[in-house]
């Protein structure tokens, strides 16, 4: 599904992500670890567009989607989440959510402005879909209130729901549960592999360990912006330079999570 | 005067009013360093300072020589003052409220400084008569020396502060990292009431030494304010090198469009100068193309 | 629903209002509030929903206004054409320097529309043969379908405020659909609005046209309700006025640019007797709103209505 090969990117001369290549398939839960620095953000924002790579190509859905505007790759079934939650806080929760069917509608300003049969038809549509999106995520505050006196956990529920309006095919999560407490992570944690059996395949940048290993089907671990190591959780928490470059570092704060 | 001596003329007319606009795209630059703010007031300080010096020389008859820091630091007054009440005492204000801020400031300054010195354009005598030196066949006038000094002065003033005295550096602290000045106990606050004191101070200097020249009215000072922030872009904002340049380069290329082509057009240009820098290399000639820092606003 | 109540509401006191109001010089007042209305809904679209500020739109105003003037007076075509004429004309031209201006941001973008908007008022101020210079012309014909002419302030009002109404209309259907969420999203974020597929650059440009054309289109019925027209009227006193309409209102609220404009367009009225010392007040009233109360009054407006319900709440439920 999602195919990436040679890929490179420099900022004015620090090379932020070198050489990357790999391989998601569909239905598949695809994590990338790493240190702070690694490249893992600079890693979504070439997948999604944000940022123009400087080598090499990604292939999605068997489409090059390596300098398309990052609305066309969200058209294309592309969508994400980011690490500080980005909402709008001058919408309400509804609208949020309701702005994410943006690139699956597409009644023009001649149409909306005259309220014409098929906007208001296409509009109430939005609305239930984006009800059943927040229904999905198990948000429960005022869909009409604003997002701004939300708590964290709730806030970045919002901005699920708002990623899975776009129908995607690929969900890239970038560190879905940091700041959350125990029970909003395991929430997430279930939610992440609801939506693998409904068909969505999710990519997710992750510092906690045990939400990786408990969830991933494959991880990809970062270091200095190159690959180190890539294959099943368990594989790759036995991987020798992963535990010497990485795992090492963070067990004694892996473990002291566990009880 | 043949060709050569027509240009040269131009050229001195040019110098004299774009050492002006550098000093405004330096006041520009000190208050965006240190707070990020464009500051829409910038050309009202300039016609404070003209206005406050008609009003000590030719009202309270007082010499030049004292007159002169009088308006100066009159016009610091007023510059803190405005800082104090409509800048200090935001939180978290948006791009926006700034921007209209600073705008509504301009129109209270301008609406105080009709209601002061009315509508009419006031005269200020030269400061060393006006009997021009002659170099190469083209002449110039006293005041422009003066004008060239103060430019000098600023200039020379302003790396002197930023670089010997610690109040200076303790400004460029705050504009490079504000959280880390304040973790070495800088007043961030403290420095932006200053830097709005500064760049009033220099804006009021300009006023001074080119009201002889260009006369001063309430009004003239948002077009000062245009051209004098498209010496800071040209130059790259935040850069002072590059303002002095660019603003000396606007004002030689006003003054050759004017001559050559039509006075109409005079201003213009300098707004076209300052659009196509926008749309080309907001960066700006010397500055490096910091698009990053375009994207903090 | 609620838009079509205040809507309804407010159709019939536009309506009403010059039979109460019989004094052609308040009539002609209110049409200037209805020109004004005009730029300021549509200029609330740009910079209250889109998030684009604009220091240049009295440069459309202007262009609408020249150029129905001057199809008018020198062609002498029908200010009806003249209105379509200009409303192109500033459209292609906000198209032209869309592209470069709509790139910038925040002071940036500011400073580009403010020194684009000097340019013109200096082009119209050079352009002495064609367009009379500094001193403008005059003798614009005025409106007229068949016999009947918008001669008199009544006639011209309905004019307008007919114009308002179904631009209002209009508007309020669209902040209310995808394409207004769309708008929003850029002003809440550009990054998270182009990762959920809008097309941002599309929409600014779509709207900067749009709020230039209707602008034009104000001036146009500024011209031949005027009959005379000078540079003066479209300075960049004239675009901060307006961005200080939109703001004062609350600027990203449609009804609020209309109040925004009631409020500012009948202000030199009370002022009156400061005579030229109205700027002081202006520019007063301005900076004690943005420092105070930077939502503008629909901000207010909202924050009252939040605590009376605040304090209301709970006492229901105990």
């Amino acid at each position: 599904m999602l195919e990436v090969n040679g890929l490179s990117k420099e900022f004015g001369g620090v090379i932020a992500v070198n050489d990357l290549s790999f391989r998601v398939v569909e239905r598949q839960i695809k994590s990338i670890i790493g240190p702070n620095g690694a490249g893992k953000t600079t890693l979504f924002n070439l997948l999604t567009g944000l940022a123009p790579c400087t080598r090499g190509n990604i292939t999605f859905l068997g489409k090059n989607i390596c300098g398309l505007k990052p609305h066309v790759i969200a058209e294309l079934g592309m969508s994400r989440s980011f690490q500080n939650v980005e909402i709008f806080d001058n919408m309400s929760i509804l609208e949020n959510v309701m702005l994410g069917r943006h690139c699956r509608t597409g009644c023009g300003v001649l149409n909306v402005a005259l309220r014409r049969k098929r906007a208001v038809e296409e509009e109430r549509k939005i609305r239930e879909e984006a009800l059943r999106q927040i229904e999905t995520v198990g948000l429960d505050a005022d869909p009409d209130a604003s997002p701004a006196s939300l708590p964290f956990g709730k806030r970045r529920l919002v901005e699920f729901a708002r990623a899975l309006a776009t129908s995607p095919k690929l969900l890239l999560l970038d560190e879905p549960v940091s700041g959350l407490n125990i029970r909003e992570t395991e929430q997430v944690a279930e939610l992440i592999r609801r939506l693998r059996s409904s068909g969505i395949t999710v990519m997710l940048v992750e510092h906690d360990m045990s939400v990786v290993m408990e969830i991933s089907d494959d991880v990809l671990v970062m270091d200095y912006g190159t690959k180190i190591a890539e294959g099943k959780p368990r594989d790759v928490q036995r991987n020798e330079e992963v535990i010497a470059r990485y795992l090492g570092q963070s067990r004694s704060n892996a473990e002291s999570t566990k009880p | 005067m043949d060709a050569l001596a027509i240009t040269l003329q131009y050229v001195f007319t040019g110098v004299a009013i774009g050492s002006i606009y550098a000093m405004v795209g330096l006041g520009f630059n000190i208050i965006y360093n240190c707070t990020g703010i464009i500051n829409f007031a910038q050309g009202e300080f300039v016609m404070l300072g003209g206005m406050f010096m008609v009003t000590l020389t030719t009202v309270w008859k007082l010499p030049v020589g004292i007159a002169f820091p009088i308006a100066v630091l009159l016009v610091v007054l007023v510059g803190i003052g405005f800082e104090r009440i409509a800048i200090h005492p935001l939180k978290n204000p948006s791009v926006l409220v700034l921007i209209m801020i600073t705008i509504a400031g301009s129109i209270l300054i301008k609406g105080l400084a009709m209601f002061a010195w009315g509508k009419e354009a006031r005269y200020l005598p030269h400061f060393s008569g006006e009997t021009p030196i002659n170099i190469m066949g083209a002449t110039i006038l006293p005041q422009t020396l003066w004008v060239l000094a103060s430019l000098l002065t600023v200039v020379v003033g302003l790396a002197y502060f930023f670089n010997r005295t610690l109040i200076g550096k303790a400004m460029r602290a705050c504009a490079h990292n504000p959280d880390a000045a304040r973790l070495v106990g800088i007043s961030v606050k403290q420095m932006v009431t200053l830097s709005f004191g500064l760049s009033s101070g220099i804006g009021a200097i300009a006023g001074v030494v080119i009201t002889p020249i260009i006369l001063m009215d309430y009004q003239r000072g948002a077009m000062l304010a245009l051209k004098g922030f498209g010496a800071a872009i040209l130059g790259g904002l935040g850069s002072a090198p590059g303002a002095v340049l660019a603003g000396l380069l606007i004002g030689i290329l006003e003054s050759l469009g004017a001559g050559y082509i039509s006075s109409h057009y005079k201003d213009a240009i300098a707004l076209i100068v300052l659009l196509g820098v926008l749309f080309v290399r907001p960066g700006g000639l010397l500055g490096s193309a910091d698009v990053q820092r375009l994207k903090k606003f | 629903m609620k838009h079509y109540i205040s809507l309804a509401f407010f159709i019939v006191v536009v309506m009403g209002l010059p039979m109460i109001v019989r004094n052609p010089y308040y009539v002609g007042t209110l049409v200037f509030v209805g020109i004004y209305s005009l730029i300021t809904i549509s200029l609330s679209l740009l910079l209250g929903y889109a998030g684009q500020i604009s220091l240049g739109h009295a440069a459309f105003y202007g262009i609408g206004a020249y150029t129905s003037g001057l199809l008018a007076t020198r062609c002498h075509l029908s200010p009806w054409i003249g209105l379509v004429c200009a409303a192109v004309v500033a459209g292609v031209l906000a198209y032209s320097i869309g592209r470069p201006v709509l790139k910038l941001r925040g002071h940036y973008l500011a400073m580009a529309t403010l020194g684009f908007g000097e340019i013109v008022y200096i082009f119209l101020n050079s352009t002495v043969e064609l367009t009379g210079g500094p001193s403008g012309f005059g003798q614009i014909p005025r409106f007229a379908v068949g016999a009947f002419s918008f001669k008199n302030d009544t006639r011209f009002y309905y004019l307008v405020w007919v114009t308002v109404i179904i631009l209002l209309v209009l508007v309020l259907n669209v902040i209310n659909s995808r394409i207004g969420r769309a708008l929003r999203s850029i002003h809440g974020s550009e990054t998270a609005a182009n990762t959920m597929g809008v097309n941002t650059a599309s929409y600014k440009m779509q709207v900067f046209v749009f709020s230039a054309a209707v602008s034009s289109i104000a001036g146009a019925y500024y011209a031949h309700y005027v009959t005379f027209v000078s540079p003066a009227t479209f300075d960049a006193n004239t675009s901060i006025l307006l961005v200080t309409m939109v703001i004062i209102g609350g600027m990203s609220n449609v009804w609020g640019a209309i109040l925004g404009a009631l409020l500012l367009g009948t202000l030199p009225e009370y002022l009156r007797t400061f005579g030229d010392y109205d700027i002081l007040i202006y520019g007063a009233i301005m900076l004690i709103i943005m420092m105070f109360a930077p939502e503008g009054l629909a901000g207010i407006a909202a924050a009252v209505k939040r605590k009376f319900e605040g304090t209301l709440v709970p006492r229901a439920a105990a």
